[in-house]
């Protein structure tokens, strides 16, 4: 399949998830490369010419559309209101055309063998960190249900676990999710991502001012993390460039693997134009948000430039 | 060229390309320097195929990483772009980027750049030889290190001077973009003409600044930034038309081309052919849209040649 595409597909789902965050959901044609959690896509919010620019997402989800349509599945993108272009967004109905160009960028790598995944989602940041939750947590039911840990594909996180298990030392690899915002209102509502998706997610809210959840950031609730969970854990953050940077020092310290998805105002999504750099630690200094990232190993940005 | 032409480009046929020199371009809608990467960035979304021509993102004879971010902010109806000339460089452009550039049908055409007369000529010289290199397009945009940074393209001598010394070492289709940040654009035409520039391309962005009321600073890191998208638009169409008076070799209009109608506004002002270059980004079916759109209008006109356009205004 070609890897990434230029469609106008139907708006199935377009749904308030927290004060000012919503996902929309359209449907995903047959024939195009199903993205990965961390790939995003882009949006073009008006026919117009202002706002101009598309506006860069990332998948939230991919699933089964089962509203009879037998286009067979849909994709979501959750965002934030922040100005003209995401209230357009916004305001889109089931049914309206969305024009988006995907699957783009680089994907979250699977855990290693062994390791708790531990997500960690700062307000909008939710989406691919949610993504992926979903894919792992199904991963983890798998592997549980198959038993015996022999699977078709290695990279299923059960091979250890089988070994363990049969050692006696099973350890349970469900992921974690830490989602934080600044406070309740900000969270997704408690109703908002109950549709099964998080089954097997021990999920951790948090608020900088304790009104829902756990008080704190999304740092404070990984440090809540027994000290054998935080050195077993491998680290996928979205979120404020500061909670990305705070948990990737933490990473480093524990010496752990850390995932990080980067967000950059962009014009072409495509690597063509240079305007979504990041600097990285290597001898090329700068990387594209857009193709070789949204997703970077932590250890390879240069957090001190942003 | 496709297999299959659609309906205008059979009627109409080679009439809309370009002859420059010995070659031509097969139709006359190309994507921008800048734009475009080095082609193979847009395989998957564009068929390369339809391109008039691919204006490379510009080469230096070193690489260069690029501007501080952030580089580019969305501006009414455009945006601002600071890239740096962000590229990987002469060397690394032949064995990395060439390849590729050599399987397409389109017309190739290396846009150059330099801080210094002598980084264009290094470049033309060490491509010179490479058939996948159509032509050149020379960057005149480039702030003159020698000079205390001013644009190239400002000074008519430098200009004529610079194009009369890659003249001398190339035979192959030298345009040379021009920079709107200038008094009298028709002057800097005039002297590429002079110098032996084969077509010239304009607009390229024009100067502009956002300010962060918050921060109090620039949004973008390099302070100023080009121009470019719709808002500039009828600055192109009016330089092209005043250029296309002022020199007897083809103009290339280029500047916030959106739609097919953007396009027809600079064949009619005297242009020859035309560059997508931010409407690619806002919607990668422009460039071909646009094509599709001016065989359209040219069919039910009535317009056989890129020259009958030019009849209808003054």
């Amino acid at each position: 399949m070609i890897s990434m595409k230029h469609l106008v597909q139907k708006v199935a789902v377009n749904r308030q998830i927290s004060e000012d965050m919503r996902e929309l959901e359209f449907l995903w044609p047959h024939g195009v490369q199903e993205p990965l959690p961390g790939q995003f896509l882009t949006v073009r919010c008006t026919a117009g010419t202002d706002p101009l620019l598309r506006r860069p997402f990332a998948f939230s989800s991919i699933r089964l559309d089962r509203s009879g349509s037998g286009a067979g599945r849909r994709a979501g993108i959750i965002f934030q209101r922040r100005g003209k272009a995401t209230e357009l967004l916004g305001s889109l109905e089931p049914g309206d055309n969305i024009d988006v160009v995907g699957p783009l960028g680089t994907a979250f790598p699977l855990p290693e063998p062994g390791r708790t995944p531990v997500l960690v989602a700062g307000g909008v940041g939710i989406g691919p960190v949610l993504f992926l939750a979903e894919r792992l947590a199904a991963a983890a039911r798998t592997s549980r249900e198959t038993g015996n840990g022999s699977h078709a594909g290695t990279d299923q996180p059960g091979s250890s676990a089988a070994a363990e298990r049969s050692s006696g030392t099973e350890r349970d690899t469900s992921p974690v999710l830490i989602i934080g915002a600044r406070s309740a209102p900000l969270l997704p509502a408690a109703g908002a991502l109950e549709d099964g998706r998080l089954e097997g997610v021990r999920l951790i809210r948090c608020t900088d001012d304790g009104s829902a959840g756990m008080r704190g950031t999304t740092a404070d609730a990984f440090f809540s993390l027994s000290a054998e969970e935080r050195s077993r854990a491998q680290m996928y953050c979205c979120g404020p460039t500061p909670m990305m940077k705070a948990l990737s020092l933490a990473a480093a310290e524990y010496e752990i693997p850390c995932f990080v998805s980067m967000e950059q105002i962009m014009a072409c999504a495509v690597g063509a134009c240079m305007g979504c750099v990041i600097e990285v630690n290597s001898e090329k200094k700068f990387a594209r948000v857009c193709t070789e990232g949204p997703v970077f190993d932590s250890r390879y940005i240069n957090w001190s430039a942003l | 060229m496709s297999d299959t032409p659609a309906a205008g480009e059979r009627l109409v046929g080679l009439g809309l390309g370009l002859e420059i020199r010995d070659r031509q371009f097969p139709n006359p809608v190309g994507v921008a320097s800048g734009t475009f990467g080095y082609g193979s960035e847009y395989e998957s979304l564009i068929d390369l195929s339809r391109i008039g021509a691919l204006y490379t993102k510009a080469v230096t004879p070193l690489p260069r990483p690029g501007n501080d971010m952030p580089r580019i902010i969305e501006t009414p109806s455009g945006m601002l772009n600071s890239i740096g000339l962000a590229n990987v460089g002469l060397e690394r452009f032949i064995a990395e980027k060439l390849p590729f550039l050599s399987t397409l049908t389109c017309p190739v055409v290396v846009n150059v750049a330099g801080s210094v007369e002598e980084e264009y000529c290094t470049v033309v010289e060490r491509l010179e030889p490479y058939e996948a290199v159509w032509g050149f397009e020379i960057n005149i945009s480039c702030p003159n290190v020698k000079h205390g940074g001013i644009a190239f393209g400002t000074d008519a001598g430098t200009v004529e001077r610079l194009v009369r010394d890659l003249r001398g070492r190339t035979a192959k289709p030298i345009i040379v973009k021009l920079t709107p940040n200038v008094t009298d654009i028709t002057l800097i035409a005039r002297a590429a003409e002079r110098g032996g520039a084969d077509a010239v391309s304009c607009i390229n962005t024009l100067v502009g600044m956002v300010i962060d009321v918050r921060k109090k600073r620039p949004m973008l890191a390099a302070g100023t930034g080009g121009l470019s998208g719709p808002a500039i638009r009828p600055v192109g169409v009016a330089m092209v038309y005043r250029t296309a008076r002022a020199v007897s070799i083809p103009v290339i209009g280029i500047g916030g081309i959106v739609s097919w109608e953007d396009a027809v506004q600079y064949l009619l002002a005297g242009a020859s052919a035309v560059q997508v270059g931010t409407g690619t980004f806002v919607d990668p079916e422009t460039p071909v849209a646009v094509l599709e759109g001016i065989l359209g209008y040219a069919e039910s006109e009535g317009l056989a040649t890129i020259e009958d356009f030019h009849r209808f205004l003054p």
